[in-house]
């Protein structure tokens, strides 16, 4: 049966899904090309006073695509839902509606955390082939943040989403941004290195929400 | 094996201050082909939701297969066919996705009768349904309930957006599938013509109270129109347990009620009414409804 | 049922924590006070220290016995800091303590070292350039390597991103032969071109023993640093200045502050009492004639004058009300009972930096309380079910109480 979730949410989502693919591969290029232009202009020893020193953070691009990437994704999942109810038909479903529900949540999760996975990835091999581990390590404690508010985008939006007021998805949306706004603050490297796991725990904190979004709109909440 | 399908017991849903029925109670037999009548916005699509657990009553409780309807199981939701208003479904599927991703679910799940009625229509099986007519909709919505082979099924005002055309091939295909053993039908309409050879019980309801709970064929024996000419243009009769509509057209009126005409004679005579020409009008089913809840 | 009462109670504390930033956040935005910034500096013409106090008008110009001074009088009882404008003008006595004063001599023996907070807690990529300290070039040149300390000390080439053996091997041999124990807990330097010129690292090993590398025409200089047995390193602000007195500056676990002099590296303890490099920033200043170090922290001003040999000639302290202290401060430890901010000035890492209001806060716990209570009476809602909801207010106050009124209840079509 979770095949079957995969699929409907895949069908939803694939066109969106494959956009912020490429938004991503787009970023990805840019980064290499502002890095190999820098590395021409100047010499290879400018880009890494600049990348050590002076907090030069060639991949700053990537502050907001993850981001980008977990909110067209959780409204292209959900915002079909929505539109007519049609999560009626998913709740009436011969399954338990908290399962049905986490399961397209974790779809889109899972969706979500491929694309992280591979900028991740990139990103790592990008900095790993030009710059010693300690600019690695710095890197990737550096987008962490960056990362863990694109799925704290995902959670809180696909909860406002669902939720059948409108009032309480403003404030579900206010929220959400406040939450993710303190995690885009722009600065130095590894500056949220000492709060990660606090803001990791906390924002984990939204998983179930959508759970009472659902019920409330199971419920014919107006 | 239990006697009803659905029961509700006083059943009342207000919308915020706003009441929109009080105290309904019906029971649908199992087997029978239940319609709940009634014009726009007095309380159907309120009604089925509660049924499927998508609303929770102010008041009263809704027992599926003895089940409270706040709290259906999946056993009892895989029993249960549902037609949303307007045939909803996955628009962003084609034929043969959306057929895909149901038959995972419901495992007596038959695709014969969906293909069926898809070879019917004039789409191609990679044609989304987005892309469909209203009335191509309702038959995919169709397809994939008769495919889930459900107990009892909920259909929520199936007629809406159908030409007469389509409509007739829905109440088709479900006369053949309520011919299986011990199938339910509960279904909305606001278009009374077409049910009446397929219909075994009924509610009416009009705004805030339920007219009318019986067998169609006790609602279709007993419920009368009688017809009389009178002198009194301004003749007013106030509704009561005889009188359960009244019509005044100039001089000539109409008088709706379950009582046989010697008795609204007296009724007549004892309200002090001067008139002529008595008799009993033949109705339609749908000359019925419009009388008993009124034109307006 | 229960999940969905899970989720709801951890959006509500996630909402209450978010209010606990955010709230105060724009509290002191609307509220905040702007405090006069105090410094002290002294006069060798009177031999007393000089405040300045820098409101968002004006900057005025008192002495500690109160005597008040126009910008242009504090200039010329301030000579040495500001010779510019005095040469300038043409106003620069020829002597001054019976010395005879040359612009170049000022200049030279003018130093300034800051040690602030935010600037010593402050993220690290641990990889630093050699520079090379006899080039016989005019300037300064960055090499085309980093170098580590970990097992042992590596070059890295920017050009081709790998290790250069002979450089490291040469390196950690040197470092070796000086009885350095490596990893390196601390490496701190000043890593730029635009200085006269370079005196490498002052690095600590893994045995808490203080070492200078340098590099001088290629090759590698190592000394080790005879410190006092319990001085625990916890920064250390290196700075080139051409007098040649100090290389930097060493602030101790402990609170204590020592400076690298030239001769023989000997510590020099200066005399100042220990204090928290986390809160209150360190400012050393020397000229021809004094040493001025001064602790500045919210609310307090400690400076301490020596002479050149760092005896203690003059000192003074002044405390005033923080922020937290004055009206706005007050009134917010009595709305929350605690606040959560995400930088703070005692570092450059963001964190949950939480203050507490005590006693006060209690106040707005009992008010959030009696509100919630009220809405809830108002709207016939049973508390006994509501007990969770309670308990956040009770613990948080009125970002629980913006929680519970924004997330509502469960089947609130609110």
């Amino acid at each position: 049966m979770y095949k079957s979730v995969v699929y409907k949410e895949w069908l939803k989502i694939r066109w969106a899904y494959a956009a912020m693919i490429l938004i991503s591969v787009l970023a990805l290029g840019n980064t290499i090309l502002n890095l190999k232009s820098v590395v021409r202009f100047h010499s290879p020893v400018a880009v890494w006073s600049a990348v050590i020193l002076q907090s030069y953070l060639f991949y700053d691009i990537f502050r907001f695509v993850p981001l980008l990437v977990a909110l067209v994704i959780a409204a292209s999942q959900f915002v079909p839902e929505v539109h007519s109810s049609r999560l009626k038909l998913s709740l009436h479903l011969p399954v338990r509606e908290n399962t049905i529900v986490m399961q397209m949540l974790s779809v889109g999760l899972i969706g979500v955390a491929l694309i992280y996975a591979f900028i991740g990835l990139a990103l790592s091999i990008i900095t790993a082939v030009n710059f010693p581990t300690e600019v690695l390590t710095s890197m990737l404690l550096t987008i962490a943040p960056w990362f863990l508010a694109g799925v704290v985008g995902y959670l809180a939006l696909a909860t406002a989403i669902v939720e059948p007021r409108w009032i309480r998805r403003v404030i579900l949306v206010i929220v959400g941004y406040g939450f993710v706004d303190t995690l885009l603050v722009l600065g130095t490297f590894k500056m949220y290195e000492r709060v990660l796991p606090q803001l990791t725990m906390l924002g984990s904190f939204f998983t179930l929400g959508i759970l009472l979004s659902a019920y409330r709109f199971r419920r014919g909440v107006r | 094996m239990m006697e009803y399908a659905v029961e509700c017991k006083n059943l009342t849903h207000y919308y915020g201050t706003r009441l929109v029925f009080e105290n309904m109670n019906f029971n649908v037999r199992r087997g029978s082909i239940f319609g709940l009548l009634g014009k726009n916005g007095t309380g159907k699509t309120t009604t089925i939701n509660i049924l499927n657990g998508f609303l929770s009553p102010t008041g009263g409780q809704c027992l599926v297969f003895g089940e409270d309807s706040r709290n259906l199981s999946p056993a009892t939701k895989a029993r249960m066919g549902f037609l949303i208003e307007g045939h909803i479904q996955y628009s962003f599927m084609n034929i043969r996705q959306i057929e895909k991703f149901y038959s995972c679910f419901f495992p007596k799940w038959n695709k014969e009768p969906y293909y069926e009625l898809m070879a019917k229509l004039e789409v191609t099986e990679n044609q989304k349904l987005s892309t469909m007519s209203c009335g191509q909709r309702s038959q995919v919505a169709l397809g994939l309930i008769l495919a889930q082979d459900p107990d009892l099924m909920v259909l929520d005002d199936y007629s809406m957006g159908l030409d007469a055309g389509y409509r007739r091939l829905f109440l088709d295909y479900l006369t053949e599938y309520a011919h299986g053993e011990g199938k339910t039908i509960f279904i909305t309409s606001h278009i009374i013509q077409d049910l009446e050879a397929f219909m075994d019980d009924c509610v009416i309801i009009d705004y805030r109270s339920v007219l009318v709970t019986m067998s169609l064929k006790q609602f279709r024996a007993e419920f009368k129109r009688y017809s009389f000419d009178v002198t009194n243009p301004a003749l007013k009769l106030v509704k009561d347990g005889v009188v359960k509509n009244f019509e005044l057209i100039r001089t000539h009126a109409s008088i709706y009620s379950f009582n046989p005409l010697p008795e609204v004679e007296h009724y007549l005579n004892a309200h002090g009414v001067e008139f002529s020409g008595l008799h009993e009008v033949p109705m339609s089913l749908e000359d019925a409804f419009i009388g008993i809840t009124g034109k307006y | 049922m229960n999940l969905i009462k899970i989720g709801r109670a951890l959006l509500l504390l996630v909402i209450a924590a978010v209010a606990a930033i955010v709230v105060p956040y724009y509290y002191w935005l609307a509220f905040d006070v702007r405090i006069p910034i105090t410094g002290a500096r002294y006069s060798p013409v009177t031999d007393k220290l000089i405040l300045t106090r820098a409101t968002e008008k004006e900057t005025k110009y008192v002495d500690v016995d109160g005597k008040s001074y126009t910008r242009d009088e504090f200039e010329r009882l301030t000579p040495l800091l500001n010779y510019r404008q005095l040469a300038m003008a043409g106003t620069m006595p020829e002597t001054l303590r019976g010395v005879p004063i040359d612009v170049k001599e000022v200049a030279l023996n003018n130093l300034l070292v800051r040690g602030v907070p935010e600037y010593l807690d402050v993220p690290q990529i641990p990889l630093f350039p050699m520079l090379e300290s006899q080039s016989g070039r005019a300037k300064l040149e960055m090499p085309d390597e980093f170098f580590r300390i970990g097992q042992r000390m590596e070059f890295l080439d920017a050009k081709t991103n790998r290790v250069n053996e002979e450089r490291s091997v040469l390196f950690t041999q040197a470092l070796q032969e000086t009885g350095f124990a490596f990893p390196a807990k601390h490496i701190d330097g000043n890593p730029t071109t635009r200085k006269a010129f370079d005196e490498g690292y002052f690095v600590v090993d893994a045995a808490d023993h203080l070492f200078h590398i340098k590099q001088v025409k290629g090759r590698p200089y190592c000394a080790s640093i005879k410190t006092p047995d319990d001085l625990r390193i916890r920064y250390m602000i290196i700075q080139e200045f051409a007098l040649r007195e100090f290389y930097g500056i060493i602030i101790a676990e402990d609170g204590r502050v020592y400076l690298i002099s030239y001769s023989g590296y000997k510590l020099i303890a200066l005399p100042i009492p220990a204090y928290d490099p986390s809160t209150t920033t360190l400012m050393v200043q020397g000229d021809f004639f004094f040493r001025t170090i001064s602790l500045t922290s919210p609310g307090n001003l400690n400076v301490t004058v020596t002479d050149r040999n760092y005896n203690v000639v003059d000192s003074y302290k002044e405390s005033w009300p923080t922020k937290f202290e004055r009206p706005p401060g007050i009134i917010a430890s009595y709305l929350f009972p605690f606040t959560v901010s995400l930088s703070d000035w005692s570092s450059s890492f963001l964190n949950l930096y939480v203050r507490c209001s005590h006693w006060a806060g209690l106040v707005g716990i009992a008010l959030s309380l009696v509100i919630i209570l009220t809405i809830w009476f108002v709207r016939k809602k049973k508390i006994a079910t509501r007990w969770f909801d309670l308990l956040v207010v009770a613990g948080t106050g009125v970002f629980g109480l913006i929680a519970v009124l924004l997330i509502g209840g469960v089947d609130d079509s609110v």
